[in-house]
């Protein structure tokens, strides 16, 4: 037991700087961006960096978002203007659609950008 | 050339699956321990393996590493369900790791090391495989204390390796049968 | 087919059904059924770790909201979505782990020469746990542990490693027709449950 070798300090070093570089991962957890929507008086969040469909029902009926590449649109609507799905991409805290209609107000919130310096696409 | 008698042949058998028996042992009292997280191992299985560096040629070693995962999978009954998969994985990793420290630093390192370096190849494979089965991005929270404690209880256990490997007169006469 | 293998043989037709689960109600009531094939047939089950690994599983999911916002902790929102995905892993999970201990339960035979070595790995893993106490591990550890070592490494006083021809359950064909109807049984239930999450039941991703 008195015999420690270089070898072993040098995998003993390895091994803590592996330890310390795994307590990054605490800072990431907060503040990621979510797709928050609001239909009707309830509420639903979306991980904004995960892809998904997802339906709110509404007086008019049914309106669809998609997530996809950080991004969140509308992708389809009972909605007669369908001005939410002319509205196209958004991917930046803060940005948002609204389905006046059909009462579905899209949300993207968070401290960070799921991209940084993306281009949403906003079309009219 | 050596020929191998048939005795000399079952000798080794016996010899591996006594460590296997071993490795065995020390799961189920690694099993027995109660853990704050079940998620924690302390590795203590990894034991007979360590020693078994020195001894076993290398069909052998990996012959030792196979039975210490299954027989650990039959007798905690997990041997069909996503759990053996982390054991595979934590156990070839660190076998590996092992083999390749003790075959090309032996000079360099003693047990300790060796110990050490497996444990952290174990862990790492298992947070890895924890993350893609079971937890997704979560299993980097749980990355640090898991990582800890293996790597405190890989230093105790190489310690213990070897100053077996050292003073055990069983190990020595072992060593003996095989110039 | 051994009367030892058949459950060995089900559970391994069977694990399809469990793992292509999408269904949160089914694979909840396949771990069900297989929780109860475990415990009758010996296993036990101690509720609070599996409870440990659902919330554990299920809440490590909630860093990915998903679906209906329930409340917050904070800035953190509780979603159902989340929840009831990190719930289905970890059923399956649940599932899958009663699933292999039933499976074990028949003692089954491995073929091969790696079967031989498991059964002389178990031999020697008794024969460690029985002698273990009379050496006595006291302070002076290591030493102690030759001594265990040595007399393991002698032939054992009574039986002999087993040959691979040592089958521990052999039961003659009658057990052997009862068993495999039980267990036939048991496939069709869990593959029914299957069957059913598919076409409609309530399914959750």
């Amino acid at each position: 037991m008195k015999q420690f070798k270089l070898g072993d300090i040098a995998l003993l070093v390895i091994s803590l700087a592996i330890v310390i570089s795994s307590f990054n991962s605490y800072g990431e957890f907060t503040g990621k961006p979510e797709v928050r929507v609001r239909a009707g008086n309830q509420e639903w969040v979306y991980d904004l960096s995960v892809d998904t469909f997802a339906t709110f029902y509404g007086p008019v009926g049914e309106t669809t978002i998609e997530i996809q590449d950080g991004k969140v649109h509308v992708h389809d609507s009972d909605c007669r203007n369908k001005v939410c799905i002319a509205a196209g991409w958004v991917s930046k805290p803060g940005d948002w659609i609204i389905c006046l209609p059909n009462d579905v107000f899209i949300l993207v919130e968070g401290t960070m950008a799921a991209q940084e310096g993306g281009v949403d696409d906003t079309a009219f | 050339m050596i020929r191998h008698s048939k005795s000399d042949r079952n000798a080794r058998i016996e010899f591996v699956a006594l460590l296997a028996a071993f490795a065995l042992f020390l799961s189920t009292v690694e099993y027995l321990i109660p853990k704050p997280v079940p998620f924690m191992r302390i590795g203590l299985a990894n034991l007979p393996l360590i020693i078994g560096l020195g001894i076993l040629k290398d069909r052998e070693y990996i012959m030792l590493a196979l039975l210490k995962v299954l027989g650990q999978g039959l007798v905690t009954g997990t041997i069909f369900s996503y759990i053996i998969v982390f054991s595979l994985g934590g156990t070839i990793a660190s076998a590996l790791v092992m083999y390749v420290l003790y075959r090309f630093g032996k000079r360099w390192t003693s047990l300790v090391g060796i110990s050490i370096g497996g444990a952290m190849a174990s862990n790492s494979v298992q947070l890895l495989l924890s993350q893609i089965i079971l937890f997704g991005d979560a299993a980097r929270l749980i990355a640090p204390p898991f990582l800890i404690v293996g790597l405190v209880t890989s230093i105790i256990l190489g310690m213990f390796a070897q100053q077996f490997v050292q003073t055990s007169t069983w190990y020595r006469m072992e060593l003996e049968k095989r110039p | 087919m051994k009367s030892s293998n058949i459950r060995l043989y089900m559970g391994l037709l069977a694990l399809p059904s469990i793992l292509l689960q999408d269904s949160i109600v089914g694979i909840a009531i396949q771990a069900g059924y297989v929780i109860m094939l475990a415990l009758t047939h010996g296993r036990r089950f101690r509720l609070l770790p599996n409870i440990i690994l659902l919330a554990s599983v299920s809440s490590a999911h909630l860093l990915q909201p998903h679906g209906l916002h329930l409340f917050s902790i904070g800035e953190f929102p509780i979603t159902v979505g989340a929840l009831l995905l990190g719930a289905r892993k970890a059923f399956t999970l649940i599932a899958l782990l009663y699933l292999s201990h039933y499976m074990v339960t028949g003692r089954p035979q491995f073929p091969g020469r790696l079967g031989k070595l498991v059964s002389l790995q178990f031999y020697y893993f008794e024969r460690i746990t029985t002698s273990w106490r009379s050496v006595s591990p006291k302070r002076p550890f290591i030493p102690a542990i030759d001594r265990l070592l040595g007399v393991l490494s002698t032939p054992g006083n009574d039986s002999e490693p087993p040959s691979s021809n040592n089958i521990p359950n052999a039961s003659g064909t009658k057990a052997t027709g009862t068993a495999l109807l039980a267990n036939a049984v048991h496939l069709t239930i869990l593959w029914t449950v299957f069957v059913l999450a598919q076409s409609g039941m309530l399914p959750t991703p």
